[in-house]
């Protein structure tokens, strides 16, 4: 049984469709793919994956959503849940807030859209890599 | 020849003299013209004595005293007619229009006097001619001697009156001298004529014509000396001499000065004395000039000059000014003198500078302003700028995020596809008809599905699905629904079971996997295509037309749209968007500008409640007014009466400096004032603030 999950939250489906079809073709049955199209659905998602005994161990992130931002979502997460590994996925930078996220929550990576697949591979696998090593 | 008669032959030439005098006074007034008639009148008396006074014969003398008795008659009212017209304005109107009436008795007393004697009957002969012999207490005498001493009388009273009234001196003195003249000259002449006969002294001439020279004197003198009647040209020159402003020099033939004005000596601070008579070097660096043009005018009269040339002042102050040089000639041509007017230029310099300086000013100001104005005019296009900058990167995102879809998606199909023409045929290869059929049963429903499903509700299907096939005891249940929701299809039906329990069931659903896969990429695709090509055509529609300047038929809500869809990043983060359309036609507008103005109100509004709120666009026809309304309303913060007022101004704005120009509102006012629209504004401190555009529909 599978209990290593991935998280992926952005507001636009496509987004997600296509973070699922790259992941699942790289990674196969390696994980459970999560996806969540807004900040508070993805903490549903994490509270839901935990009570299940599921751990989660990368979360990729947009920054620019409704309601809650990228910034703010990674943040109270790794106040929760410090060992994720935080990516950062967005299509307008905003200097300040992956600056903040990178000191207040431990980000991993900051990819921008469009991004390319070696980019997302690669910072998957660091950030495994990372977990493994811990 | 009678020496008497040689005397009062010379009384008739100095009358006429005067008459003559009093003829040339211009202007001709009726003051003179009394005058001339009172000499004309004493003339004629004269002259008729003169021959009376030598006739050869009684009845000849006779003759040429009734003949004489026009004038003597006539004297009085002439004076109190005289008196009448000079103190005109301080006699009642009444009295002066009527004065003809004074007239009536001396042309009665002629009659008389012509016909039979009046103040006389008879004449003697004396050692010295003849001499009329009184009539002594006849009415005739008395009644002339009465109104003799009444017009006398009334003319020195109405003299008096005028002259105590007056506040001139002029006229004072003349008042005077006429009175003492008058009274001197008149009762001499009424002494000598009738109370030295009554009294019975008849060996005196009787000349009270030439007793009345000292009268016609007195007129002259205050006529001639005191201005009477008319100012004198000579006194009029030389008062304006005296007052005007400019300096007058008047220079002999060897420079020298001999006469000036008053203001000369008060502008060069010299005393009168001091420049009498004193050199042009007195009064000028540059005299060589001045007698380089005295030579010039000397050999010909007609040069004159004006040129600007500084004048010293006692303190050796120089003083511009402009001089005109003239030669003054007399009446046989030659030059005797020179007059010099000179200008002070100060004030005119002063002026020029001041006009010049004024020049400037307008000059710079008009250069400020232009400055100003283009200044404006970069703003202006720089506030445009910073919302388009703002909605460019808004739409860089919108682009980005479906070109990462796209670009994604392309790599997953792309290893998807030969993985799936490698597994189809090997798949059908293990299964029955039967299998096969239900294989492409679901190829079928994923390839049509076209239902989108949120997040959240796919991992609800999922779940269900997961419990029935957990419930159709399925191994790794999940990870089949997983598969199965992917591929569109949502329940369990026993049509599937051959193919979740196949042997190959793993390798079968991967194939189904990637075939759902290459479906979801090509639709997803799509879906990031559509998303751009609507953006793509929000920015086209956005600027689409030309500036040729002519109005186009345009659908209000197509604008509206086309900027929501630019802003739709920006107010998905947290905005509602409300959208109240009326069915309306299109209206001649300038689509282009209603976008800026649609693009700053909407910028604005979400502004103004920080993209957390509603924002409420509508367009209702107001069919009464001939009028479209457009509204954008948002619930933020709102604004204060205070900068409700201010908020049209250029320049205002409530954001941090670099923000906002302050020019949006400004540029929106001046779009809705080239439609012949208005735009009203609604706003509650913590409720928000609600745009109305009104735009003819005409």
């Amino acid at each position: 049984m599978v209990d290593l999950a991935i998280l992926c939250v952005d507001d636009e489906q496509i987004i997600l469709t296509s973070l699922e079809l790259q992941l699942k073709k790289h990674f196969g049955n390696q994980f459970i793919y999560e996806f969540a199209e807004s900040a508070g659905e993805a903490m549903e998602i994490i509270d839901e994956l935990v009570e299940g005994g599921i751990r989660i161990v990368l979360i990729v992130s947009d920054w620019l959503m409704p309601g809650t931002k990228g910034d703010e979502f990674l943040i109270n997460v790794h106040q929760q849940h410090p060992e994720v590994v935080k990516v950062m996925l967005t299509g307008q930078a905003d200097l300040d807030a992956i600056e903040r996220t990178k000191n207040q929550a431990d980000l991993h990576r900051c990819l921008y859209k469009p991004w390319t697949e070696d980019e997302l591979k690669e910072a998957i696998l660091t950030g495994v890599e990372r977990i493994d090593g811990k | 020849m009678q020496l008497v008669s040689l005397i009062t032959f010379l009384a008739a030439g100095i009358y006429i003299y005067l008459a003559v005098y009093g003829l040339r006074m211009k202007p001709r007034t009726r003051l003179n013209t009394v005058f001339v008639a009172l000499c004309l009148a004493c003339a004629l008396w004269a002259c008729c004595i003169g021959f009376m006074f030598s006739a050869p014969s009684q009845s000849t003398a006779w003759w040429w005293f009734r003949m004489s008795s026009p004038g003597w008659c006539l004297g009085p009212p002439l004076l109190l007619n005289f008196s009448l017209v000079l103190t005109e304005a301080r006699v009642s109107s009444q009295l002066y229009k009527k004065r003809f009436w004074i007239y009536i008795p001396a042309l009665i007393f002629i009659a008389i006097a012509m016909n039979k004697g009046l103040t006389a009957n008879t004449l003697t002969h004396e050692s010295f001619g003849w001499s009329p012999l009184n009539s002594g207490q006849s009415l005739g005498y008395w009644a002339f001697t009465c109104y003799y001493i009444v017009c006398i009388g009334s003319s020195i009273a109405l003299l008096w009156r005028w002259a105590a009234r007056s506040t001139l001196v002029r006229e004072k003195k003349q008042a005077r001298i006429v009175i003492a003249c008058t009274l001197i000259g008149t009762l001499l002449a009424f002494f000598n004529e009738s109370l030295l006969p009554v009294l019975g002294y008849n060996y005196i001439p009787k000349m009270p014509v030439v007793l009345w020279l000292i009268w016609a004197y007195g007129l002259w003198v205050a006529i001639s000396k005191y201005s009477f009647m008319y100012v004198t040209p000579v006194v009029a020159t030389n008062e304006i001499i005296r007052s005007i402003d400019d300096l007058l020099i008047m220079l002999d033939l060897q420079g020298r000065i001999i006469e000036v004005n008053p203001r000369v000596s008060e502008l060069l601070q010299f005393s009168y004395a001091d420049l009498l008579l004193s050199t042009i070097e007195k009064i000028t660096d540059d005299p060589a000039t001045i007698r380089n043009h005295l030579t010039r005018s000397q050999n010909n009269p007609s040069h004159t000059i004006h040129e600007e040339l500084p004048l010293k002042t006692r303190s050796a102050l120089a003083i511009p000014t402009a001089v005109s040089l003239s030669a003054i000639k007399d009446e046989f041509g030659d030059v005797i003198c020179f007059a010099l007017v000179a200008r002070d230029l100060r004030p005119t310099l002063a002026l020029q500078s001041e006009i010049k300086e004024r020049i400037r000013a307008e000059a710079e100001l008009k250069q400020a302003y232009a400055e100003a104005e283009i200044t404006q005019r970069e703003l202006a296009e720089s506030e445009k700028m910073a919302v388009l900058g703002q909605l460019v990167a808004g739409i860089a995102h919108e682009i980005n995020t479906p070109l990462g879809a796209i670009n994604s998606s392309v790599g997953s199909i792309a290893e998807a596809v030969p993985h799936a023409l490698e597994q189809i045929p090997e798949v059908f290869s293990w299964l029955t008809a039967a299998e096969q059929q239900e294989f492409m049963h679901m190829l079928d429903i994923a390839l049509n599905s076209d239902t989108v499903l949120s997040m959240r509700e796919k991992r609800a299907l999922r779940k269900t699905l997961t419990e029935q096939l957990e419930a159709a005891e399925i191994l790794q249940a999940a990870s089949y629904a997983d598969s199965l929701v992917n591929l569109g299809i949502y329940d369990y039906t026993a049509t599937m079971l051959p193919l979740l329990i196949h042997p190959q069931n793993e390798l079968i659903f991967k194939a189904l996997n990637n075939i759902s896969s290459l479906i979801r990429g090509v639709k997803n695709i799509q879906t990031a295509t559509m998303k751009v090509r609507k953006i793509v055509f929000a920015l086209k529609n956005f600027a689409r037309f030309d500036n040729s300047g002519e109005k186009i038929s345009f659908d209000v809500r197509e604008g509206l749209e086309t900027v929501l869809t630019l802003y739709y990043h920006q107010i998905k983060q947290g905005t509602e968007l409300m959208r109240e359309y009326d069915e309306v036609a299109a209206i001649l507008c300038y689509p282009d500008e209603l976008n800026q103005v649609w693009t700053n109100l909407v910028n604005n509004a979400l502004h103004a409640m920080d993209y957390k709120g509603t924002l409420t666009v509508g367009v209702k026809e107001l069919p009464d007014q001939g009028e479209l309304m457009v509204y954008v309303g948002d619930t933020g913060h709102g604004m204060t009466a205070e900068t409700r007022e201010k908020i049209f101004n250029p320049f205002f704005t409530t954001k941090r400096a670099g923000e906002g120009s302050g020019l949006g509102l400004d540029i929106v006012k001046k779009i809705i004032e080239k439609h012949e629209g208005r735009i009203e504004v609604d706003s509650e401190v913590g409720l928000g603030t609600t745009f109305r555009i009104f735009l003819p529909v005409a």
